[in-house]
């Protein structure tokens, strides 16, 4: 008995029948809007976590201090949010129902495009704007013609239709554009995606520090770090060069908290060299990239190098060149780590901080304006195995001080030195760090994605068929004319409105006036 | 002149605006609570006439319907002789709409720039905006006019906000904002585009309540206490939630294509300035998320059982998505787009 009851009520679909059944179900317009909101609550997670892609250093700290949650976070994708699982499925779904909902639309509207407007309605007085007006003599030209030329004119699609009774009636409608512009949106979308999904695989992305004077050449071994997607050949890296000329910076120093010591320019001048092409001078700006054969050359930071050499007792040079810095507050207080692998009979390193602008009180050194003004460095030497031989790749900006011995002074203090550019330490192993000067360098981001262009375009054609889906009306309007008993000839006009369309009563009254209007004057 | 003057001449033109405001949401709450009184009157008085059979109020169906149609009074000829609340209103407003743009233009030129490149000033060109677009649509739309207390109300507590808790003194802008026009023409289009999306918010709240006391008007439960027949009263004033409904609509169908500008030109700025052109910073997120909860209402609308009262509830998750965005994601959650000037 139940499993009767059951099969009457749930007819078998089959195998074919249930897939027909599900896909109906994915192309529904509801499917679309429960996938619409499912994509965004999904994101909103990627706005509250640290990501990944985004700031891998905060995820780390984040994850070491979660312990178990941050684990479960992990593997369930909460860092890697836009990369997960879920969240593409959902997008997938989406763009597959999107697939799945423009074509049949898309067949219909060509078939509507190619077949006549559809009949005027019998009664015409349950429409939008309906009037009856009589019309005064009878004219040659019939207003049925009048009005089938006019609303031509106005880009309607017309039929004219001759009726049972001797009535005739014109019908007219417009607006197909509003269907344009919503498939066009759609499928933008799609391009929209495609475009984003090939410059993923294609584009790479690098960075790299450059202090001037110095150059740049395109090329893996000279970047900080790369990353390129799975499909681009690293072997075709663009072959071209820079040299980093000068960099200027530009502080506020109006006393006041929130405006003093803010950066107002940054400007760094290169000059580039690619094939084909004379070397030319450029500026590069904030906002204004260096754009050289397909990839772009972005000025995302700077900082100091301090020019230190560190000799041996016997004079030797061991260490030299711009220690590139790292800024740790806002006016430039910067992080100097400078190794000597060379130094014998013990390696050295100095650590110290370099300060553009130099105060030493009870907070310590730090920098009290971002720009050279009265530039030093404040540092201590400690000597040991700097572990650069075991192989394990290290930060050059940083050093484990821990298993290294402080140098210290004659009544056994720990060396501090503070010192200005020209000015040379005698250590007190004999040898000797001098601070020659400093150099400005400046970090640039290089970026090539073949795809960002399609990209645009499909993003600028969805807007172009957004706004014309929303705003073209899509209406219909019909006039006829027809003898009543006592011989007089009546017009009657109506409209429906297929969208959004608070000007169709205005447009049905105006048709109205040009038909009988025209036939008072003839 | 110098800057600084300009500066305090664009603070004093706000604080004075903020004023002028006060007054004209006190006469449009007075043309709304009156003419809604008179109205009421006039309603208690016809049910009575019609209950003591008096002659010549015709039947009783007429009566409500010629009611129902009773001419909103226009602003300047009400029957005491002296200016109506309403006309009152709006003359407010206008001073104050006006002072409100001169605060923004003055910012301007104290920093020569654009004024909206922190929180305060995004808040005060921001709400500037969404007078300058209501009093715009009111010249067209006079029916819209009593929505005037709910727009004005919002908008006060907007700009004591950002007076009191974000205000920043005139600076100049930061490298990270220079040499690009894409400051002025992506946060312009955000600006107008949020400020379509709060009134479009306000007409989808009144669309909801209208619709709800619509319902119960058809189930025929009359308000008992004095105080919900005032609201009854004042909501009677209102268009219909059809009206509102396709109101609505229009502001929020612009808003949503002024967005989707807001998201490309912020990609073309992001890619000229860091190189990217999307990285799910989480002020970008957070366009996302808008653009998608505004898109869903665009086809709930389009959606068999979505229609009408249900979308109009997307568009509210949508605004507050926009209010999340502006005063959270910028204040603390702290991405690339840290532009707040507060920390
Ligand atoms: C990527 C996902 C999608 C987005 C962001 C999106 C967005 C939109 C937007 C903003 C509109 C209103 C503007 C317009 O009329 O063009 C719209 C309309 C429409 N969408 Fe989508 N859509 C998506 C997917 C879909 C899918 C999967 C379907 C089919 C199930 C669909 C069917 C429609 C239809 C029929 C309309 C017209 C509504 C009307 O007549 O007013 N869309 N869509």
């Amino acid at each position: 008995m139940a499993r009767d009851r059951s099969r009457t009520t749930l007819p078998r679909l089959g195998p074919r029948g249930t897939l027909l059944f599900l896909w109906r179900q994915l192309t529904s317009m509801q499917t679309a809007l429960v996938l619409l909101l499912l994509l965004a609550v999904a994101a909103v997670p990627g706005s509250l976590y640290p990501q990944r892609s985004v700031n891998p250093a905060l995820t780390d700290q984040f994850l070491a201090e979660n312990g178990r949650y941050g684990e479960i976070l992990d593997a369930l994708g909460f860092f890697d949010v836009f990369a997960s699982p879920w969240f593409s499925a959902i997008y997938l779904l989406l763009f597959v129902s999107l697939i799945g909902c423009v074509i049949p639309r898309l067949i219909t509207l060509v078939r509507q495009l190619r077949s006549r407007p559809p009949r005027t309605p019998r009664r015409l007085d349950r429409f939008t704007g309906h009037r009856r007006i009589e019309l005064a003599s009878a004219d040659e030209n019939d207003p049925i013609d009048r009005a089938a030329a006019l609303l031509r004119r106005r880009r309607y699609r017309v039929d004219v239709i001759e009726e049972d009774g001797g009535a005739r009636s014109v019908t007219a409608e417009r607006g197909y554009l509003r269907e344009v512009g919503n498939l066009l949106f759609h499928v933008a979308l799609l391009g929209v995606l495609i475009g984003v999904a090939g410059g993923h695989l294609t584009q790479y992305r690098g960075q790299i520090t450059v202090v001037e004077g110095e150059g740049f050449s395109n090329s893996l071994a000279s970047y900080d770090s790369f990353r390129s997607g799975p499909w681009f050949d690293r072997s075709r890296l663009q072959d071209f060069q820079f040299t980093l000329d000068d960099f200027r910076a530009e502080y506020d120093t109006t006393p006041s908290e929130h405006e003093f010591g803010k950066p107002t320019m940054f400007e760094a001048d290169v000059t580039v060299d690619e094939p084909g092409k004379k070397t030319h001078a450029q500026t590069v700006r904030v906002n204004q990239p260096l754009q050289v054969d397909d990839a772009n050359v972005y000025l995302l930071g700077n900082g100091y190098a301090p020019e230190v050499t560190i000799r041996d007792p016997q004079g030797a040079v061991v260490a030299e060149g711009p220690v590139i810095t790292l800024p740790r507050d806002s006016m430039m207080t910067s992080m100097m780590v400078l190794k000597a692998p060379d130094a014998r009979p013990q390696q050295i390193a100095a650590v110290g901080i370099f300060m553009p602008t130099a105060e030493i009180d009870e907070n310590g050194p730090h920098s009290q304006f971002p720009d050279l003004i009265d530039p030093q460095l404040a540092m201590s030497v400690y000597t040991g195995d700097l572990g650069m031989d075991a192989g394990v790749p290290q930060n050059a900006y940083e050093i484990d001080v821990s298993t290294l011995t402080p140098m210290t002074d004659a009544n056994g203090q720990q060396l501090l030195l503070r010192m200005a550019p020209g000015e040379t330490a005698t250590l007190p192993d004999g040898s000797s760090i001098s601070f020659d000067g400093v150099k400005r360098y400046a970090a640039f981001d290089i970026k090539h994605d073949p795809f960002q262009g399609v990209t645009l375009v499909m993003a600028l054609l969805a807007s172009l068929g957004l706004t014309l889906s929303l705003f073209v009306p899509r209406r219909r309007l019909w006039a006829r004319v027809s003898e009543r008993e006592d011989g007089a000839r009546v017009l009657e006009v109506a409209g429906l409105a297929r969208s959004e369309d608070h000007r169709l009563s205005e447009a049905v009254g105006d048709l109205a006036l040009r038909i009988a209007g025209d036939a008072d004057h003839e | 002149m110098n800057d600084d003057l300009l500066a305090q001449l664009s603070n004093l033109a706000f604080v004075v605006a903020i004023a002028v405001y006060v007054l004209a949401l006190l006469g449009f709450a007075a043309d709304l609570a009156g003419s809604a009184q008179r109205r009421s009157d006039a309603r208690l008085a016809a049910r009575e006439r019609t209950a003591v059979g008096a002659t010549g109020a015709g039947d009783k169906a007429g009566s409500v319907a010629v009611l129902d149609r009773e001419p909103v009074p226009a602003p300047g000829a009400s029957g005491s002789g002296g200016m109506s609340a309403g006309a009152f209103a709006m003359i407010m407003a206008s001073a104050a709409a006006t002072l409100h743009l001169a605060g923004v233009v003055l910012r301007g030129l104290a920093t020569a720039r654009v004024p909206w490149s922190n929180m305060y000033e995004f808040a005060m060109t921001g709400t500037a905006v969404v007078m300058a677009v209501f009093l715009l649509v009111t010249v067209r739309r006079r029916d819209m006019r009593v929505l005037g207390t709910f727009i004005v109300g919002p908008l006060l507590i907007i700009m004591l906000i950002a007076q009191r808790m974000w205000y920043l003194p005139a600076a100049h802008l930061p490298p990270s904002l220079q040499n690009s026009h894409w400051l002025v023409i992506h946060v312009l289009v955000a600006i107008l585009a949020s400020a379509l999306f709060a009134l479009g918010a306000v007409v989808s709240v009144m669309q909801l309540v209208q619709a709800r006391r619509e319902r119960r008007g058809r189930a025929g439960a009359p308000a008992s206490t004095k105080a919900g027949r005032l609201g009854a009263a004042i909501m009677d004033r209102l268009p219909t939630s059809t009206d509102l409904e396709a109101f609505a609509f229009r502001l929020h169908a612009i808003g949503f294509v002024l967005w989707t500008f807001t998201l490309i030109f912020g990609s073309i700025w992001a890619s000229t300035a860091w190189g990217r052109y999307w990285g799910w910073d989480p002020k970008e997120v957070w366009t996302f998320v808008i653009w998608v909860v505004y898109a869903a209402y665009l086809h709930a609308r389009a959606t068999v059982g979505f229609r009408g009262d249900r979308a109009a509830w997307f568009a509210l998750v949508g605004f507050a998505s926009v209010v999340f965005n502006f005063t959270i994601v910028n204040t603390v959650i702290n991405g690339l787009h840290s532009y707040s000037g507060l920390t």
